[in-house]
């Protein structure tokens, strides 16, 4: 309601400002198309964040002087300190870079914005710069239409750059005419009130705008038409700063509390930086002055000044900080602490990984390997065993053995409390992230989203399974329940084989490596065949007990099959290109079955004919 | 130059199947000379081991790193076969 209601009042003053000044009007539309242009700019620049970014980020986060040079550099080329917060958040979130690594392409991204002041302040305000944004514009629509990802991002690149020198050609020109009728000057607040009263509507016109770039234009244009003092431009500046926290702030309100304890720091970094702004800018206008004489830039030209100021208590911020990153790492993660989560909670899907595709797919990839690991604990209980048992070096028989005294798990009550609600959550999220993904991007989301069922397929399998296992696990008959306890042998086996799978060394590859497995599942069905004849033949074990077993043990080839399907798409870490290789060595069935009759020896349960387990 | 003749040059240039097929053969190329270092492994690791049981197990992990060998080389021939046969079909048009 309050949102309404404020949206209704801007809507109201800014109607009536057109109405009474077409000056002003033009001012505004001029924002507008900057704002649009910022916005195109930043879909350009999505575009390219793919491989490509996180390649460099995974570089740039062993060094605090690397993080910040990235902070700087990719805000200066993206012109948007807002992206590459909310990217950074995205990236924290997802678990790709450390805080501290975070922390540094932050405050990097600070320094990298001051960039603009000085490219509007020495470009956009002494070159025509809408003769250029005309054919800029008319290129970067045709590069629109185009199919490529890559072209279409340098569309919106070019589309983006074209508004936002429409939008400064616009605000310079309002300002312009602007003067001939009012004074703005007349409104001007001299001394520390002044220097308050103008931080505070800085930061105000850049919550509004969501973007300090765009006020900090706004301050430049009306700065060159001598429409504000040079002494309140520069409060206004300092209010912007203040205000782009606002962006980061609402970046992490999705984000998990790495992301939120970032956006605090941005907080902290930016009051401090302003607070001693405030504090000394009577000091600090000294220093750019020096500067300014140092730099030829002459003592009147105040937007280069102001440019010069946004760099310099930009700078002061960092120098303070940098020293006390370690401290406030520790003081932010004492402060905010991760919200405590049950088993079936995602981990990984927040909001703000759902900004870049990559990462929301690494994020969906890495919830459906927590889910696995659920159903790992569900499928071992399901089965009598511990976990830690199967995961460790212990032989298997003996595992077997003397798990009768663990207590049988419900494999129901497990999968709705453990499985349920967190596939659901992975299925929601990937039907959100997919509306702004390429069809490779989307098509991997797919591939997760089936392993995620795999993994379902399994754990219902493994229930079906359960029921004959309990009962036969006592039977009075040493064959059956023997030939039971084997079928658990061989479902642990591929457990504990997955999860060798899973941390694979560079000389063998994942997918491949999944092979033996599908191997050792044909080798142990043709074995219980051969082993099954002879019961009967024998009368072992009677008819009914048979189709048990013969049930039982497609449940086991089912489990296998469907996690083995599961293991090709969620576990490999190859390139796309690799993956798509290993498929094309990987053996196909009849190969499998040629392979198996070169190397199988059926195997006997061991200690079939006598022991008791 | 003749005008069809470049154009069919700027095919085989831009011709995407035949970059994708190429990326293919060299992301095979990898993974074969990283088999065949497994199993040069996999047979050191069986000349060292007395334990018949995991003896068996090796020959059987040999076996399947080898026909994995033999089906990529088997698809590296039949690339090179295919390329060699747009090439002719080229050359006679």
């Amino acid at each position: 309601m309050i949102h309404k209601l404020l949206l209704a009042s801007i809507f109201s003053i800014l109607a009536y400002g057109f109405w009474i000044s077409p000056d002003f009007k033009e001012i505004a539309t001029g924002v507008a198309i900057f704002l649009f242009g910022m916005m195109s700019l930043e879909k350009g620049f999505k575009a390219f964040t793919g491989g490509l970014l996180e390649k460099i980020l995974s570089k740039t986060t062993n060094r605090l002087w690397k993080s910040l040079s990235f902070g700087v550099i990719s805000t200066s080329l993206m012109q948007s300190s807002s992206l590459v917060s909310i990217i950074t958040i995205s990236f924290l979130s997802a678990g790709l870079i450390s805080l501290a690594a975070g922390i540094g392409i932050i405050f990097g991204a600070n320094l990298g914005t001051t960039t603009g002041a000085w490219l509007v302040a020495a470009f956009g305000l002494k070159v025509n710069i809408a003769a250029y944004a005309m054919p800029m514009v008319v290129f970067g629509v045709i590069l629109l239409f185009q199919k490529s990802k890559e072209l279409k991002g340098i569309g919106y690149i070019l589309t983006g750059l074209g508004f936002l020198f429409l939008g400064i050609h616009y605000m310079k020109e309002g300002f312009d005419a602007f003067k001939d009728n009012i004074d703005l000057t007349a409104y001007a607040v001299s001394g520390y009130s002044g220097i308050l009263l103008f931080t505070l509507v800085g930061m105000i016109a850049t919550v509004v705008m969501q973007s300090s770039h765009a006020t900090l234009v706004l301050i430049i244009t009306a700065l060159a038409a001598q429409q504000i003092t040079y002494e309140n431009a520069l409060a206004l500046a300092i209010g912007a700063n203040l205000g782009t926290t606002i962006t980061a702030i609402i970046g992490a309100v999705g984000a998990n509390v790495d992301g939120r304890r970032l956006a605090a720091a941005h907080l902290i970094f930016n009051a401090i930086t302003a607070s001693v702004a405030i504090a000394f800018i009577f000091q600090i206008t000294k220093a750019v002055d020096s500067i300014s004489d140092w730099l030829s830039i002459a003592q009147d030209n105040y937007t280069m000044k102001l440019a010069v100021f946004h760099s310099v208590f930009n700078s002061i911020g960092i120098i303070l900080m940098l020293p006390f990153i370690g401290h406030l790492e520790r003081f932010l993660k004492r402060l905010l602490h991760p919200r405590k989560r049950t088993a079936a909670q995602p981990k990984f899907l927040h909001r703000a990984a759902i900004e870049l595709s990559d990462t929301a797919i690494r994020a969906v990839r890495m919830e459906t390997l927590h889910l696995y690991e659920n159903a790992f604990n569900i499928i071992t209980g399901g089965l009598r065993l511990r976990p830690e048992d199967v995961r460790s070096d212990l032989s298997l028989d003996q595992v077997v053995k003397s798990s009768r005294r663990t207590t049988p798990i419900n494999i129901d009550r497990q999968y709705n409390e453990r499985i349920k609600s967190l596939y659901s959550a992975i299925i929601e999220f990937i039907s959100e992230a997919r509306t702004e993904m390429t069809n490779q991007q989307a098509d991997e989301l797919f591939s997760y989203r089936a392993a995620g069922r795999d993994i379902v397929e399994a754990i219902k399998d493994t229930k079906h399974l359960q029921k004959n296992l309990e009962h036969y696990a006592v039977s009075s008959n040493s064959v059956i329940r023997k030939e039971y306890n084997q079928l658990r042998i061989e479902l642990a086996e591929v457990l504990r084989e997955l999860e060798l799978v899973r941390t694979p060394d560079a000389e063998t590859s994942t997918i491949l490596s999944l092979d033996e497995l599908k191997l050792k599942m044909k080798e142990n069905d043709v074995a219980l065949n051969q082993r099954l004849e002879s019961f009967i033949r024998d009368k072992r074990i009677n008819s009914e007990q048979a189709t048990s077993l013969m049930n039982d043990s497609n449940y086991v080839y089912s489990v296998t099959k469907n996690l083995v399907k599961m293991a090709e798409v969620l576990f490999s870490e190859e390139p796309d290109d690799i993956k798509e290789a290993e498929q094309m060595l990987s053996l196909e069935d009849h190969e499998l079955n040629d392979l198996l009759q070169q190397t199988s020896t059926p195997r006997e349960p061991d200690g079939n004919q006598g022991d008791k387990l | 130059m003749k005008l069809k003749e470049l154009l069919g040059k700027a095919d085989v240039l831009f011709n995407t199947d035949d970059l994708s097929r190429k990326k293919q053969k060299k992301c095979i190329k990898k993974l074969l000379r990283r088999l065949s270092k497994h199993e040069k492994s996999l047979h050191q690791k069986l000349q060292a081991e007395e334990n018949t049981e995991i003896i068996e197990k090796i020959e059987k992990k040999l076996a399947l790193t080898h026909a994995h060998r033999e089906k990529g080389l088997k698809i590296i021939q039949e690339m090179n076969e295919e390329k060699q046969k747009i090439r002719k079909k080229q050359i006679n048009e």
